[in-house]
């Protein structure tokens, strides 16, 4: 054969191989191992009996936001282990990152089964459930879960009255101090603010500029900016949105909100570093290092300010109520929890039903609070006696029963986008509050109105 | 007398693939042998262009796909109502003249510097190579702490020096943060840059300039006469680079600024994902992507023209 014959050849072979790899590419994958077909609609699977493992060779994919080490710290493989050993099934962790939400509405709308389990918290829950993208899983809480629950987390995984998936952990913001720095600043280190107004008040004693402020926020972010906006309407009185989703903010409790958050910059008690962070553990760490006198944060933070790596404040940091307006409500714990929700299009909806149990059970919401701090969701892990009288527990005892509303609604980010420019505009003192309040509710009824029925 | 004429059909004798590989002709050949590639453009980038601008003719919210109504080219004239796409588009260009002129300048000086003889030259070139080879969202991250408020080495550093009683909000008010993103896109940029204009300068014939020298020309005028017309090729591509990709800039918002504050860095290639991916309106966010495309195309071809019409 001739060197140009044989090298043509070559050439010709490699790219008809290439071609077949990318046909079969093209071909579908063979059936997985599936369960008993499901009923349509919700339906409540036969309680399999004690010991057997029915669903045992089943995969079922998790997509996540985090890692399962960012719940059992380093138990995390071990806890996994412990639900495949106990049912045979095995778990497909999926980590996505922060955008991975994103990933999911895209494969949900292609009526993707690739995954069973999706983490989620009250926005996306609202988004996706009013796609008729998750199933309803009402029927499948048993008696028992259903009377252990905590309401409050319960809102990750409602829309509309109706429950599609199972907490995972409870998270609501609550107030942080630096019990040094109040005594430095003359206040006394027991007595937190009880009112938004005392906490105003001693922002502005903590404050010494440029190196110390009496509070710290996100407010880079629109998401987060809308977060504070919704919080402390809650605590003034109000309500951003009604049961139906439809704005209501334009207020006397939304413009005291809102004129809080301007005077807090203006008269220079919130950092002003908090224009620009993007993220709510980067606005912590001004707090970390000692230089922030007040935080109002999620119930993980406690791990963090505790953690000598992280930490400067170890000794320093006490809990208190997030203080509400003295007209307003007494507190709002403005929610953050997260939970499990199921793809309808699932083929193994039933093993996934056993994660998701699995994952609500005493034991494993025990280990995820004493390796991580994330708070349980269940009664029995409040009450349990390792648990009861820990810091964190026992203020959050009191704290839950202020609940704040997370107003998970499917415009949740266009919204809170929308209503960032003139929020911003009117703390940074570009324009009225009563302005900025006004066209914030217009962008907001505008982006509500796309979404009517 | 009848002659009969009996056609035989000739047999072709049956080539194998080898023999017919050996006699195709080289650029039938070439074509073949490069079907992968065309197919993998055409299904890669042909499909999703061609797929996307058809999903531009239509209101179609991921989340409503059973409701999508054409709407011929409405999202296109929506796009130019939109307060967030009217200030990113100014927001656009005006961070594609910004990063282009600011690296472009850095990396001329930075490229005449290395030309000269120095001692550990390579050195320098190899150490100018490093924030080209950072990844961008590793740059974005960098820049983020660098302008952090309380902790970043920028406000530290103007402290020490006694040039800022307090700190500077770098990433907090409109117009500091815009020329934050302007210097951490260029410092990312320049070095390529740089190399392409320092294989430029290296190929200078060096007795121009022994003879301008000789001549009594000034160092601006060597410049002027010898190094500009020398480079002007080489500067004209290096401009279309960098502002074909200030265009594309997309981790440096997403992570340092979030198009924030007041929406102020918010820039085209950020507003198509916040529309398509984080509001899921798709055909919206394909609309403001096509326009992108076309703005690039648009531009790169003014580019051409002015660098063919130069030659």
């Amino acid at each position: 054969m001739s060197p140009k014959k044989h090298f043509r050849l070559t050439i010709a072979l490699t790219v008809l191989s290439v071609l077949m790899l990318i046909t079969t590419q093209c071909a579908p994958t063979p059936a997985q191992p599936t369960n008993p077909p499901a009923a349509a609609g919700p339906t409540k699977p036969p309680a399999p009996a004690a010991g057997a493992k029915p669903y045992a060779g089943t995969t079922i994919v998790l997509w996540q936001t985090i890692g399962a080490s960012d719940f059992w710290g380093d138990q995390g493989d071990a806890m996994l282990k412990d639900f495949t050993d106990k049912t045979g099934i095995t778990v497909s962790w999926v980590n996505f990152g922060p955008e991975w939400t994103n990933k999911a509405a895209t494969a949900f709308s292609s009526k993707s089964s690739d995954f069973d389990l999706i983490f989620t918290w009250a926005t996306p829950t609202a988004e996706w459930a009013r796609s008729g993208w998750l199933e309803e899983l009402g029927s499948r809480w048993t008696p028992e879960m259903t009377a252990d629950k905590v309401e409050q987390p319960m809102q990750a995984v409602m829309y509309m009255g109706k429950i599609y998936g199972v907490p995972q952990f409870l998270s609501c913001q609550t107030g942080y101090y630096n019990a040094k720095l109040f005594k430095e600043a003359g206040l006394d280190p027991n007595k937190p603010p009880a009112t938004f107004e005392e906490f105003i008040d001693y922002a502005k004693k903590l404050t010494k500029k440029p190196d110390q402020y009496g509070f710290s926020v996100s407010w880079g972010s629109y998401g987060n900016l809308f977060q504070t906006f919704a919080q402390w309407v809650q605590l003034a009185g109000g309500d951003v949105l009604d049961d139906q989703g439809k704005p209501i903010f334009n207020s006397p409790a939304g413009k005291k909100a809102l004129q809080a958050m301007r005077d807090g910059i203006q008269e220079g008690w919130i950092d002003p570093g908090s224009l620009s962070y993007t993220d709510t553990f980067i606005a912590l760490q001004p707090f970390q290092a000692g230089k922030v006198g007040i935080e109002f944060h999620w119930p993980s933070v406690w791990a963090r300010v505790q953690d000598p790596k992280q930490s400067q404040i170890i000794n320093d940091v006490k809990l208190f109520l997030v203080p509400g307006f003295k007209d307003g409500r007494k507190s709002a714990c403005l929610d953050g929890s997260m939970g499990w929700a199921m793809n309808k299009n699932s083929k193994n909806k039933d093993a996934a039903w056993e994660f998701m149990k699995w994952a609500y059970s005493l034991p494993v919401q025990k280990m995820m609070y004493q390796k991580t701090a994330w708070l349980p969701v269940d009664q029995s892990a409040f009450n349990d006696p390792d648990l009861k009288d820990t810091p964190l527990i026992s203020h959050y005892r009191e704290q839950v029963k202020y609940p704040g509303k997370r107003y998970g609604s499917a415009y949740y980010d266009e919204m809170s986008k929308m209503m960032a420019p003139p929020l911003t505009d009117a703390i940074n003192g570009k324009i009225s509050v009563d302005d900025g309040l006004a066209q914030a509710f217009k962008a907001a009824q505008d982006v509500a109105a796309k979404f009517a029925p | 007398m009848t002659e009969t004429v009996t056609f035989t059909q000739a047999r072709k004798p049956v080539l194998g693939l080898s023999a017919r590989l050996d006699r195709m002709r080289d650029g039938v050949f070439s074509q073949l042998m490069l079907v992968p590639v065309y197919l993998f453009v055409l299904v890669g980038l042909g499909f999703p262009l061609v797929y996307s601008l058809f999903l531009s003719f239509f209101d179609l919210q991921l989340t409503r796909l059973d409701q999508q109504k054409f709407v011929g080219l409405g999202n296109y004239i929506k796009l130019f109502s939109d307060p967030l796409f009217n200030k990113a588009v100014p927001a656009t260009f005006i961070f594609m003249i910004g990063s282009t002129a600011l690296s472009v300048a850095i990396a001329v000086a930075l490229a005449l510097l290395l030309n000269q003889p120095v001692r550990g030259g390579t050195f320098y070139r190899v150490v100018l190579l490093v924030p080209w080879a950072v990844p961008p969202v590793v740059n974005s991250w960098m820049w983020l702490w660098i302008y952090n408020y309380n902790f970043g080495a920028l406000n530290a550093l103007l402290r020490a020096l006694h040039l800022s009683e307090g700190y500077i909000n770098w990433l907090g008010h409109t117009n500091t943060a815009f020329l934050a993103m302007i210097v951490a896109e260029s410092w990312k940029a320049m070095p390529f840059l740089t190399l392409l204009l320092l294989a430029n300068l290296l190929s200078i014939p060096k007795n121009l300039y022994k003879a301008a020298k000789i001549d009594g020309a000034t160092a601006w005028g060597r410049f002027r006469h010898i190094t500009l017309p020398g480079i002007r090729r080489t500067l004209m591509v290096v401009i279309i680079l960098q502002s074909m990709w200030s265009l594309k800039a997309f981790d440096l918002v997403f992570v340092l600024t979030k198009g924030q504050p007041n929406d102020s860095t918010t820039l085209l290639n950020y507003m198509v994902y916040l529309q398509a991916f984080n509001f899921n309106n798709i055909g919206y966010g394909a609309a403001a992507a096509w326009f992108l495309s076309i703005l690039v195309v648009v531009l790169t071809v003014l580019y051409m023209t002015l660098l063919r019409e130069r030659e």
